[in-house]
């Protein structure tokens, strides 16, 4: 299954802070579509493809702390086997944020 | 963020999790938003975005992952699973969301310290600010009056997250520069057993196996492993190989339950020690249902026994007692003289003596015994930290080489390690007190010889440090009765992790420690930093340009992608600047020692580095990969083959057998390589102009391209052997299948004290939890070191959840909270607790016995009493 182009769209058209990653969640093959529906109602969380057991998954969250603790919910769904990063992006994270003006002036 | 970059960036996310979903040959510069791969030319690519991508390795666990890590305006924003580094292909565990808050916590270290009082030790107070010079000046004057006047008073305890280079440039320091051995790594703590057994059973050290080996395995094993926490990545891999197939099974066998045995088919709960026992009882199934692979015994096995009746590393003078210096001793033996010696380990008494199910036991032997099954043991701290962790390793060795399953894909004994460069620094370089780089040993001739000719040095110069120096654990056990005068330490937090603090920390003996100068790099404050006279504060992670060494053989470097914080500053450069102060006036031969020795890297009428960072490194790994390429060195070269004809035998007809050193079954590559490879795993051999790394050594079942040991086994092995192996680097081209007896616990549980007590690691708190402490989102989803208990012993203790607990073993008592969740489920009589809390500080309590031939403490089997607070 391909990545559908609206899901791309960001969860909100308004400028607010948000930090992004993406996931794999590798669920158990009889927990696929219990997982699926689960994950769709999480603010913040979007699937966008299945690939066998392994879903394509992003968090979208206003920081570091909360898409961590997206990030380990999601571990702790029943049929979840296993999540996996593979990128965040946390540029918009109000420490890091504060980090990079510091930085800058330096 | 924009409405347009946010879509951006998330594009990027899901192209990068779908690339690395579908197993696509993804590299980052195939995807949109990512920045292209680095090369060895450029430090820091740019991408579309204005954010900079450097090439890096995770800073937190033993698996190695690769990260890619993203900069801009100085600020690390963005990581991303490196798609092109083998370890990981690209998925982090979810702790790699946390990479960039472990270099921004807000206690850094960013001055020298030093403590003028020294009654204020073991204090949070007592440590004020100063210069750079200052600092270095006064430890480098007590490092030199030390080594002027005994230079036994002085040691350095490295470690396994120290980047190779920094740990090379310090051996070459210390044992070269101060012709001392008194330094050892905190991998004598969590490794030190794996080596030895693998030094005794193939005479090289590290696994022959790789990571990608779980992809392909039929059975996994688990001994004393709780990978679920302690390695992520891998066991990730591990539950994916069991969802892509449901024929793989996953054994578990542990003395507790953990989040690891969730996967497996069976949980095998074993008495504490008992699994010495349990290996030797597969290996007499094996032999005497002549279920062993025959060929592989006849073509590849010599068979031994050793010395036995070890007693127990308890007093100081073990080492040097009647005992402590015959536990070595191994003498060959014949197959049927082995087979007798298993004959006792039968099922019934086995079953008995480790309360395992009988039935369970034969299932597992059973495995082993056929001949089509992969399969894939994996081991970490239980099995080294334990009384007889050498002795472990090699009943694990036993029953992979009987049954004829090492070092092929998918199947082997494959021993982790629980630190990033365990195997790159403190092994691969020889940070132990009885090692130089490469795993040669300073107490061979040969060995001593080849490093004086990669180091320049004048024949028999090093004979000064042909003697071993002190383990860690002497040490500490010294310093505490007031032997040492000098300590330094780096990468590591030794008030938190070493075993018996109540001795080592001045609370048992009250000289030692608080009268020794104390040095400690860090980046942030520790426990160990209150012991400390001087604080040196130092880069972390990616603020410098570092290399680690996984488990698997593979090199990574992590590019410098950012400034460290205030005046914070390299370990190397420190290191340097102390060496420069030290051996000031000092000659080696008619030579300025010091140039000598860091001339090629130290500009000294500039008194700085010469050239960047960069070309530091690969200047000193120039000379580091020497050691394993002996053709970039005539003298080495010589000594490699014994051209000379000095370290053979010569038989009563005149005959002449060399002493050849086989340096290239390490052979390590040229710097850039790492960088455009993204890791290289060794022996790394140059074909048709390509640099490539062995997945499988010793394994001539294919070709080098596709990783097997194809150019080692031309070079030294034999061709047609049973699985195509050929172990090349043992002696006589055999390794040695070492009969190793049970023999119990150096305590067990009595009246006084009822529980065993077991130690370990958790998935949020990595170690002495000095970086993941700092990070609120890992820190507070275990914010304290909590006691796991069977419930129904909590109940008879009138215990519940949350209520507070003493401890007490002989050694010392702390006071914790009590936990019966499920997390990690203690079977009745035993209970759990990690050890990354400076305030629970249990290893007060933990007993201070280690294996007698790794030296490398238990920390799993003290005997405590639990009262109710
Ligand atoms: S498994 Fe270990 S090395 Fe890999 S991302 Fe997680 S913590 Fe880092």
């Amino acid at each position: 299954m391909n990545a559908s182009r609206d899901l791309l769209e960001p969860t909100s058209l308004a400028e607010e802070s948000v930090v992004i990653s993406s996931v794999l969640v590798e669920t158990k093959a009889a927990s696929l579509k219990d997982v699926t529906t689960y994950l769709a109602q999480m603010p913040g969380v979007q699937v966008h493809s299945t690939h066998g057991t392994c879903l394509v998954v992003t968090i979208e969250a206003p920081t570091i702390d909360a898409s961590y603790a997206i990030a380990t919910e999601l571990t702790a769904i029943d049929g979840v086997l296993n999540v996996q990063l593979v990128y965040a992006n946390f540029e918009d994270d109000p420490g890091i944020k504060a980090r990079m003006r510091a930085d800058a002036k330096n | 963020m924009k409405f347009s970059r946010r879509k951006f960036v998330k594009s990027t996310a899901v192209a990068l999790a779908t690339a690395v979903a579908t197993g696509a040959a993804a590299t980052t510069s195939s995807l949109s938003g990512c920045a292209p791969k680095p090369t060895s030319e450029s430090t820091g690519t740019s991408s579309s975005d204005s954010i900079k991508t450097y090439s890096a390795v995770c800073r937190y666990c033993g698996v190695g992952c690769g990260v890619l890590v993203g900069v801009k305006d100085g600020t690390v924003v963005e990581v991303t699973g490196d798609p092109d580094n083998q370890t990981n292909k690209g998925a982090n565990c979810i702790k790699g969301m946390n990479l960039v808050k472990l270099l921004y916590g807000e206690d850094r270290l960013t001055k020298p310290l030093i403590r003028d009082d020294k009654t204020s030790k073991g204090t949070k107070n007592g440590l004020r600010e100063a210069t750079w010079e200052e600092a270095l000046d006064l430890v480098a004057e007590k490092l030199k009056a030390t080594w002027k006047t005994d230079k036994s008073r002085l040691a350095f305890w490295g470690s396994g997250q120290q980047p190779i280079i920094e740990g090379y440039a310090l051996v070459k320091f210390w044992k070269a520069g101060l012709l001392s051995n008194n330094i050892d790594p905190n991998a004598r703590l969590c490794m030190a057993s794996a080596v030895v057994a693998l030094m005794n059973t193939f005479q090289t050290d590290e696994p022959a196996n790789c990571y990608a080996d779980i992809d392909s395995a039929d059975v996994f094993v688990t001994w004393g492993a709780n990978m679920a926490e302690a390695h992520p990545v891998l066991y990730s891999r591990l539950v994916a190989r069991m969802q892509d197939n449901s024929s793989v099974k996953h054994y578990d066998l542990g003395t507790i339950t953990t989040k690891t045995s969730k996967s497996a088919n069976k949980v095998l709960i074993f008495k504490p020690g008992t699994d010495l026992a349990i290996a030797n009882y597969i290996a007499n199934y094996l032999v005497s249902n002549n279920l062993y692979d025959a060929d592989f015994v006849k073509d590849h096995l010599q068979f031994k026994a050793g010395q036995e009746n070890l007693s127990d590393a308890l007093e100081d003078g073990y080492d040097a007692s009647d005992i402590g210096q015959k536990v070595n001793d191994v003498h060959g033996i014949t197959f049927d003289e082995y087979a007798a010696m298993l004959a006792p380990y039968t099922l019934e008494y086995v079953a008995q003596l480790s309360g395992v199910e009988a039935s369970d036991l034969e299932e597992l032997a059973k495995l082993f015994a056929d001949p089509k099954l992969r399969i894939l043991s994996l081991w970490t701290m239980g099995v080294n930290q334990h009384n007889r962790g050498t002795w472990m390793n090699h009943n694990i060795y036993n029953i992979h080489l009987l049954s004829g399953k090492h070092a092929m894909p998918g199947c082997g004994a494959f021993s982790l390690t629980g630190q990033p460069t365990a195997c790159g620094t403190a092994r691969e370089v020889g940070t132990f007190s009885h090692r130089l780089p490469a795993d040669l040993v300073v107490n061979n001739a040969q060995h001593r010889r080849y490093s004086e000719a990669v180091w320049d040095l004048p024949e028999g110069y090093l004979d000064g440090i042909e003697k071993p120096g002190p383990h860690t654990v002497k040490i500490f056990r010294d310093m505490s009765s007031g032997k040492y005068d000098f300590f330094w330490s780096a990468y590591n937090n030794w008030a938190v992790s070493m075993p018996n603090l109540t001795r080592f920390l001045g609370k048992g003996d009250k000289k030692g420690l608080l009268d020794t100068f104390v040095v400690v790099n860090e980046v942030y404050p520790t426990l160990s930093c209150d012991y400390a006279d001087v604080v040196f504060p130092v880069s972390l992670w990616v603020e410098r340009e570092g290399q680690f060494g996984n488990a698997e053989r593979r090199t990574a470097i992590f590019e410098k992608a950012i400034d460290p914080p205030g005046d914070a500053m390299w370990d190397l450069w420190v290191f340097v600047q102390i060496a420069k102060r030290v051996l000031a006036g000092e000659k080696i031969s008619d030579d300025d020692a010091f140039t000598k020795l860091f001339g090629l890297i130290w500009d000294n009428a500039k008194d700085d580095f010469i050239g960047e960072q960069r070309e530091v490194c690969k200047t000193l790994w120039e000379e580091y990969r020497t050691f394993s390429n002996p053709d970039l060195n005539n003298r080495a070269n010589s000594i490699n083959k014994d051209a000379e004809e000095k370290f053979g035998t010569r038989a009563d007809d005149g005959t002449y057998t060399p002493s050849k050193l086989k340096m290239e079954a390490k052979q390590l590559a040229p710097y850039d390589e790492y960088l455009l490879n993204h890791g290289l795993s060794w022996p790394c051999r140059e074909v048709n102009g390509r640099w490539l790394g062995t997945s499988w050594r010793f394994n001539n079942g294919g070709s080098q391209e596709d990783g097997y040991d194809q150019l080692g086994v031309q070079m030294y092995g034999k061709a047609g052997l049973a699985g195509n192996i050929s172990f090349y680097k043992s002696a006589t081209s055999k390794p040695s299948v070492v009969f190793r007896p049970y023999e119990p616990p150096a305590f067990e549980p009595n009246e006084e004290y009822p529980f065993w007590f077991v130690t370990g690691r958790l998935l949020e708190q990595w170690h002495t939890g000095s970086m993941t402490r700092r990070i609120p989102e890992l820190n507070d989803a275990l914010p304290e070191a909590l006691l796991y208990m069977n419930p129904n012993d909590a109940a008879a203790l009138n215990l519940s959840e949350g209520d507070m607990a003493k401890v007490s073993s002989a050694y010392g008592s702390v006071d914790i909270k009590v936990s019966v969740t499920s997390r990690v489920q203690p079977p009745a009589g035993r209970v759990f607790a990690a050890f990354f809390a400076e305030e629970t500080l249990i290893n007060l309590v933990c007993e201070d016995v280690y294996c007698p031939l790794s030296k490398e403490p238990d920390y799993k089997k003290t005997i405590v009493k639990i009262e109710k607070r």
